[in-house]
């Protein structure tokens, strides 16, 4: 009996193929894919986290902002506060300047026809502050008022008795000297 | 063959196990991926909402703020009120697990007594509070030093400052810098930044600083990562049409004045004439409105707009203002004031003394009561009636501040015998000081009446143009009237009641008034109580400002309007208008030329009052009050209305009255037209009337007479 081997026509499956006989392509297809989607993964979490990132930033920035803009009104409260001639006069008590009558404050010294009584003088009174005085110098510097008549003059500081000596030095026209001694009188000012 | 089965029933077994250990597996895999489905889909389906809630919870912050109230500017762009962002630290003792130990960092820091606050954070722990407020309405640099000083390094916080239980709560604050300056006018909001008084009630919902809400989203360490802000419309500026030194300036003059006289109280009102526009508004006393625990019912009241008062001889004006537009006289003609009384309906008006006949403007110069009776009278109660409408009188002005009152002018089916008489001369009538002082405005604009109003332009955040005010304008009387009015007003400031308000350097005119106040106890007026009141423009020619000064029972030195209101008027004027670029056109006053007239002529119980209560503290119209008999008001010989008044004459003074000018004999020119010569003080003809405002006064004339003399 001649023994006859049936072939066959059709394709062997690959299971019945086994692992080993699966070409290379397969293999390296898979693999794109995996790191296509390991890549997509990476790239949503960078994603994330820089949108984290930015969102904190941007919170930041927004309290900064916030911030700024409180210190702006702080400031510009201050700046107003400052302006205030309210606040401007006490701080000129508190340096020491003196507060004289205001225009036409004088003629509101009025009387009655018919009052019997005379009318009290009705200009305010001009507030006279007591304030530490640590030299002379610094008095007619503070003030606007001319100082009181004196008995004695205040002695002259070194500065002053170094100007009056520049002054004599150079005698000049009269137009002139009263301008040096402005300038030199505000240049001890400074 | 036989070694064969053995190894086919070998192999067939293992494959049987294989396949039997893989089922296990895929079974263990199925129930595996089952339970972890089935549990999955309780608590995506079931328990949705609470996982949902529970996550929004942990990554999830909202948080409800409030945008900044609007600021409030003056003219120049000064803010006079502005919303601060403050802090206020707080503890929640729930997280705190040693409550003591806590108190004595925080003491240190804040310099609050630990024993007490030891003892309040355990009873709020205890209680369970979460919220026990330490310090409130600090700046940003307080806070910043408390964060430092409080920074604990082992604790991991996300928000500061870096101790644990503590935080830090935002608010608001509401500032005036300019404190006590326009506090009438600005008012003030209370804690949750509502407006109570002034522009910040009147215009609360433009500055109402919206609710926002903020969804904050947060990891694990509590740093935001994701914000989400409820978009909501930011509050608008307001600026008005104060300007802060002006209003300085008028603030000061006003509370030197009513120190000085020990006033109850005084207002003053400066108008720009040409716009409506309100430059000062003040109110005497005032408060700070960043200390309202000092804020009474005395010193809250904004009297220049929620007060009425009997205007007394400034209401003069309307009076001849009304007659004049029915063209019943001119300037220079004349008018018989008799013996200086007059009997209406019954009772008897009457001047300090008989002026005789005399030009009309004498007799609003000097305040002749009598004369404006009979021009009243000629007008007619239906002519006047009308005049008082046109000038706004008895309606609001419409200026944007709250509680504005109408006034009282009852109409002409409601007026006695004796009303029109009344009105004529100021009583009878109830008025805001606005109001006289918008109806000066008007004649110094021509006849235009502009309303007033305080609120110039309202800006977006941005500082962009949202609105900007268009003032109405009504012409009142014609421009011919305007100028005899301003004519007649400049004599009263030449050489009548008002010399103590002429001005250095600019010409200036206006009308003193001096009306007696209702008494509510006497049920009828008072003589020792006055409303002594100045309305005036400055430079006369061209008026830039109308001033009106009013002060509410003057009790020390002067009590006519012109004594006491008069010398306020120039002090503000003086300063004022150098302020505002108004150049001097006049030349100094000369020193001793103030005497003064007598302008308060009018017995005392002559006049039932409208107003009940005291004037400038009531809106309420009272009854007519029971007042003596009529002819107990007219004055007896050789007795001044001073003497019926219960004030001894001043005999010092009494010899400082001035003369009364006999009349004058009239003559007669070739073209027919009767002419009189001109009496002291009242202007030139009427073929020069635009020039008699410029005109000097008598004793300026003769100075110059006398220098022309001279080679």
């Amino acid at each position: 009996m001649k023994k006859r081997t049936a072939r066959r026509t059709h394709p062997v499956n690959l299971s019945q193929r086994g692992i080993g006989a699966l070409p290379w392509s397969y293999f390296v297809l898979i693999a794109i894919c995996g790191c296509i989607i390991a890549a997509g993964f990476l790239l949503a979490a960078r994603q994330h986290f820089v949108s984290m990132d930015l969102g904190m930033k941007n919170s930041k920035l927004r309290k900064q902002l916030e911030d700024l803009e409180a210190e702006n009104r702080r400031l510009m409260l201050a700046r107003e506060t400052a302006f205030s001639p309210i606040e401007m006069t006490r701080s000129a008590k508190r340096l020491g300047f003196v507060e004289t009558p205001a225009v036409g404050q004088a003629l509101t010294v009025v009387s009655s026809p018919s009052v019997k009584t005379p009318a009290p003088v009705a200009v305010v009174p001009v507030p006279i502050i007591k304030r530490k005085v640590e030299n002379d110098v610094s008095i007619t510097k503070t003030s606007f008022q001319r100082p009181a008549a004196r008995t004695e003059p205040p002695p002259p500081t070194s500065l002053q008795r170094e100007r009056v000596v520049k002054v004599s030095e150079k005698p000049a026209k009269n137009g002139e000297k009263s301008e040096r001694s402005g300038a030199a009188a505000a240049k001890t000012l400074r | 063959m036989r070694n064969a089965r053995p190894k086919r029933r070998k192999k067939e077994n293992t494959r049987q196990i294989a396949f039997t250990r893989f089922m296990f597996i895929v079974a263990f895999l199925v129930i595996w991926m089952g339970g972890i489905s089935a549990r999955l889909v309780h608590l995506q389906v079931t328990k949705h909402d609470w996982l949902r809630e529970r996550a929004a919870g942990q990554r999830l912050d909202i948080k409800k703020s409030k945008l900044p109230r609007g600021t409030i500017f003056d003219r120049n762009g000064r803010a006079l009120a502005m919303s601060l962002r403050v802090k206020t630290l707080y503890a929640d003792p729930v997280e705190m697990s040693d409550t003591a130990a806590a108190a004595k960092a925080i003491a240190k820091t804040t310099g609050i007594r630990e024993k007490d606050l030891a003892k309040q954070l355990f009873d709020a722990k205890e209680a369970e509070r979460r919220f026990v407020p330490l310090l409130k309405g600090l700046d940003e640099t307080t806070v910043q030093r408390i964060n430092r000083e409080l920074d604990d390094p082992t604790v991991r916080k996300a928000d500061s400052p870096n101790f644990t239980g503590l935080h830090w709560r935002e608010e608001q604050k509401r500032s005036y810098p300019y404190e006590r300056l326009a506090a009438h006018v600005i008012g003030f909001s209370n804690a949750e930044g509502v407006g109570q008084a002034g522009v910040e009630q009147s215009q609360n919902d433009i500055l109402y600083g919206a609710v926002i809400k903020r969804v904050q989203e947060r990891d694990r360490l509590g740093r935001i990562y994701d914000e989400t802000v409820s978009e909501k419309e930011p509050p608008k500026d307001v600026v008005l049409t104060i300007s802060a030194s002006v209003q300085y300036m008028v603030e000061e003059a006003l509370e030197r004045a009513v120190t000085a006289s020990q006033a109850k109280a005084g207002t003053a009102i400066v108008i720009d004439n040409a716009t409506g526009e309100i430059l000062a508004l003040a109110n005497f006393p005032t408060f700070d409105p960043n200390r309202l625990s000092e804020v009474t019912a005395d010193n809250l009241s904004n009297a220049a707009v929620q007060q009425v008062y009997s205007p007394g001889s400034v209401f003069k004006l309307i009076t001849y203002g009304s007659a004049l537009e029915k063209k019943m006289f001119t300037p220079e003609s004349e008018i018989d004031s008799g013996n200086g009384t007059v009997e209406v309906g019954g009772r008897r008006f009457s001047d300090s003394r008989a002026y005789g006949r005399i030009t009309y403007t004498k007799a609003f110069a000097v305040s002749s009561n009598v004369c404006a009776i009979k021009t009243g009278m000629k007008v007619g109660r239906e002519g006047f009636f009308q005049t008082l409408t046109d000038f706004g009188f008895g309606k609001k002005t419409g200026i944007e501040l709250p509680a504005e009152t109408n006034g009282i002018v009852r109409p002409p089916q409601k007026w006695f015998g004796d009303s029109l008489a009344s009105m004529s001369i100021g009583y009878e009538i109830g008025v805001t000081p606005l109001q006289m002082t918008s109806a000066f405005a008007a004649i110094a604009n021509d006849g235009t009446r502009v309303q007033p109003h305080i609120i110039k332009e309202i800006h977006g955040p941005g500082g962009e143009l949202k609105y900007a005010t268009q003032p109405e304008k009504t012409r009142v009387v014609s421009a011919r009237t305007a100028r005899d009015l301003k004519i007649m007003m400049r004599e009263v400031v030449v050489s009548g009641t008002g010399k103590l308000a002429r001005l250095d350097g600019y010409s200036s005119a206006g009308k003193t008034g001096t009306a007696w106040k209702f008494d509510e106890k006497l049920k009828k007026v008072n003589s020792a109580k006055y409303v002594s009141s100045f309305i005036g423009i400055a430079p006369a020619e061209n008026p830039a400002v109308t001033i009106g000064v009013v002060i509410d029972e003057p009790k020390v030195g002067g009590r006519n309007g012109g004594q006491v209101a008069g010398p306020v008027f120039r002090e503000i004027a003086e300063r004022i208008l150098p302020e505002l670029k108004v150049s001097p056109n006049s030349e100094k006053v000369p020193e001793g030329d103030t005497e003064d007239f007598p302008e308060f002529t009018v017995p005392m119980d002559s006049f039932p009052s409208i107003l009940g209560g005291n004037d400038l503290t009531t809106t309420s119209v009272a009854g007519r009050p029971e007042g003596p008999k009529t002819e107990n008001y007219a004055p007896s010989k050789g007795k001044t209305n001073e003497g019926k008044t219960g004030d001894k004459p001043n005999r010092k003074d009494e010899a400082k009255k001035i003369v009364a000018p006999e009349p004058a004999k009239p003559k007669k020119s070739d073209d027919g037209v009767v002419s009189r010569p001109r009496v002291a003080g009242t202007p030139v003809p009427s073929q020069k009337r635009s020039d008699a405002l410029t005109a000097p006064s008598k004793k300026d004339k003769k100075d110059t007479e006398k220098k022309k003399a001279k080679p």
